[in-house]
């Protein structure tokens, strides 16, 4: 048998040979196979099994035997006792072998060198050659050779220098030639965890929820924007739940105090001026799970209030960060906003919107978590993008996922620089370390409710304002789909609020996505360049203004009249 | 926040808040009595010194949630929300009135808390 392997991919080469010399001359059987009992007595069939016994009593196996026979006396010898068995000059000998072969008219493969053998060392006196193909076999309990043939031709010399030699075995194709085998599946370790992790999943799937779609979640591309505790925490929820495509955008370096609170970083990856934060998150996932397709790209997104200089050079980064972005949202089905400000949450909060992509946005404070699913926008058949709908229409505790806030909606003021004028512990993220797991937590476990729920990013905000999240039906088989989930953890509370999307939000209102879809880079470049930009844009300043002159009347608690 | 602080339900009686708004609704029966304090664990906004007010029922979300700004003398990068009851968040466009029909208490005000929007990552 020869035998070899790629050891890398687990796939062997083998190929069976069972060599057998050929003579010059064919060998041509003189009339068929007899049965054994055609020719033996049976007293004579009783000697052969008693002599064939005696044989073997000192060796382990005897394959090949030296025959006499008598009238009912059957003796045996061994292959080295030839000359003193046999009668000098023999033209006729009897021989045995131990044949494999269940056929009736035909000896197995073995005897074909025995007989070479014979012809090479006695070749030149024989001319008649019977062998007993010695088979045997038990049957009911009961032990029998009477299945044996016996088989008869002319001795052949043999010449002793190369002879022809056949025997390779023939591969599927039919053709002389290696076979392979791919044992990938069963041995490479990176294929078994594979399969191990898949299978965790599929009991999930065997009683608890028999309806849950594995495979949905599994295709899901997503990217994380940011590479922070909030992204590395989130990366390692989704390959839990085996999705497979994860790519990693940050600009960050590792610092010294990051590894403690970022869990897909060590101690190591900070030295040194400290890795890139995409990549090292991105090599993290390949080493504690090589199945997961993970990549990272270095990119700064640009933000409303970092003005870009006002030349060719700033404006062409920009410009490619800009581009690399849309690509990279276009490429993915979801995208996580784990970032850092405000203000870096809102181009791709607009790219997404007008992409029609699930945005899943998380963000910490200092004990307190906001994690929410951007409304999906719907657009015209004509690609333009559906006006909101009158909040009038829409009861505040049941609202369609296309007509959700989001990130942006709940303010009137457009994103801007908030590091500026701030102080360190106001810049960083300054929060209770258990956060940024509950908050990760809640972003992957409202993705997978949000895709397995029957209506995807569409299914309608399930709230808990008026306590239905407690007692409504649930909608899809992992429960509730919420719009925003608000953790207060001074009172380890939550509530899961929803709200409309508002029709002059700086980041998803039509005017600002319409103007972005159609103008693209130089309505952007306005955005971060003009602080005022969006908020004239979207009629906020007017509202801001028009402000002043309604009648609010505030009162001190205990002077009811009075009037300011 | 200090933890002597009381919010206005629990420094006045259900039945002298009750009787308060009924006294303000019967005098401007066109406005709506809302109270805004900050929420119970919000530490980087300021407090508002005055906490009552009296608005006009189309009034919208966004216009409340400026005038609450300027009150707070927030800068245009400090964002911030109103939760209404402390526990839903309402569309910016929604009237103030159609907020009252739905969300008010048994008292006759509309209650709702103010505290700084998440950003860090």
């Amino acid at each position: 048998m020869s035998f070899s392997q790629d050891l890398k991919k687990y796939q062997f080469y083998y190929w069976f040979g069972f060599p057998a010399l050929c003579p010059e001359n064919n060998i041509v059987l003189k009339g068929p196979a007899k049965p054994l009992t055609d020719v033996l007595t049976q007293n004579q069939i009783l000697g052969l099994q008693e002599s064939y016994d005696k044989l073997r009593e000192n060796c382990s196996a005897v394959p090949y035997f030296l025959v006499k026979m008598t009238d009912d006396k059957v003796s045996l010898g061994h292959i080295q006792n030839w000359d003193s068995f046999f009668e000098k000059n023999s033209e006729t000998v009897t021989l045995g072998f131990a044949d494999p072969c269940t056929l009736p008219n035909n000896p197995g493969w073995p005897l074909r060198n025995f007989i070479a053998f014979v012809g090479v060392h006695w070749g030149k006196d024989l001319k008649n050659i019977r062998v007993i193909c010695y088979r045997e076999r038990v049957r009911s309990g009961v032990r029998e050779i009477t299945h044996s043939i016996v088989v008869e031709f002319d001795a052949i010399s043999f010449q002793t220098d190369f002879p022809k030699c056949v025997g390779w075995e023939k591969n599927h194709r039919q053709k002389l030639g290696a076979r392979m085998v791919n044992l990938s599946s069963t041995m490479d370790p990176n294929r078994l965890a594979g399969s191990a992790v898949d299978l965790n999943l599929k009991l999930m799937r065997w009683r608890l929820l028999p309806e849950l779609n594995l495979e949905k979640i599994a295709q899901t591309k997503c990217l994380l924007l940011g590479a922070g505790t909030l992204g590395c925490n989130v990366a390692r929820l989704l390959m839990g739940w085996g999705v497979r495509t994860i790519t990693f955008v940050d600009n960050g370096v590792i610092s010294y105090s990051n590894p403690v609170r970022q869990s897909l970083f060590e101690f190591s990856d900070s030295k040194d001026g400290g890795k890139g934060k995409a990549e090292t998150a991105a090599n993290a996932l390949q080493r504690i799970f090589p199945g997961v397709n993970s990549s990272s790209h270095n990119l700064s997104i640009p933000m409303p209030g970092h003005s870009v200089a006002q030349n060719e050079i700033d404006e062409k980064l920009v410009r490619e960060a800009v581009e690399k972005l849309e690509s990279l949202i276009g490429e993915h089905d979801v995208v996580f906003l784990l970032l850092d400000t405000r203000e870096s949450r809102w181009l791709p909060t607009v790219i997404a919107a007008a992409k029609k992509k699930i945005v899943i946005n998380a963000a910490l404070g200092f004990d307190t978590y906001l994690v929410m699913r951007h409304g999906l926008k719907k657009f015209t058949e004509t690609g333009e993008l559906c006006e909101q709908p009158s909040s009038s229409n829409v009861s505040c505790s049941s609202i369609p996922g296309h007509m959700l806030g989001c990130y942006f909606c709940n303010d009137v003021v457009a994103p801007g620089d908030s590091t500026k004028d701030r102080s360190l512990d106001q810049q960083c993220t300054v929060s209770r370390p258990g956060m940024s797991y509950i908050a990760s937590s809640m972003a992957v476990e409202l993705l997978v409710s949000t895709i397995q729920h029957p209506s995807g990013a569409y299914a309608v905000a399930d709230t808990s304002a008026g306590e239905q999240h407690l007692t409504s039906e649930l909608s899809s088989s992992l429960g509730l789909v919420p719009h925003q989930i608000r953790g207060f953890l001074s009172r380890f509370h939550q509530v899961l609020p929803a709200s409309l999307a508002f029709d002059m939000c700086t980041a998803c209102s039509p005017v600002v996505v319409t103007k972005y879809i159609n103008e693209g880079f130089p309505f952007l470049l306005r955005a971060f360049n003009i602080p005022k930009y969006l908020e004239d844009l979207t009629g906020l300043t007017k509202l801001m203004e028009d402000t002043k002159l309604l009648e609010v009347w505030e009162f001190s608690e205990d002077e009811d009249d009075e009037i300011l | 926040m200090s933890q002597s602080y009381k919010c206005f339900k629990e420094r006045k009686s259900f039945a002298a808040r009750k009787r308060d708004s009924e006294g303000i609704t019967k005098q401007y029966p066109d406005k709506i009595p809302v109270i805004v304090e900050r929420y119970g664990s919000e530490k980087s906004l300021p407090i508002l010194d005055k906490i009552k007010y009296l608005v006009p029922a189309d009034l919208t979300m966004s216009n409340l949630a400026s005038i609450i700004r300027k009150r707070l003398q927030l800068s245009p990068t400090q964002a911030f929300y109103l939760m209404v009851n402390e526990r839903n968040m309402v569309s910016n466009s929604l009237t103030i009135g159609e907020l009252y029909r739905e969300e008010k208490h048994e008292d006759g005000f509309l209650y709702m808390v103010y505290a700084s929007q998440e950003s860090f990552g």
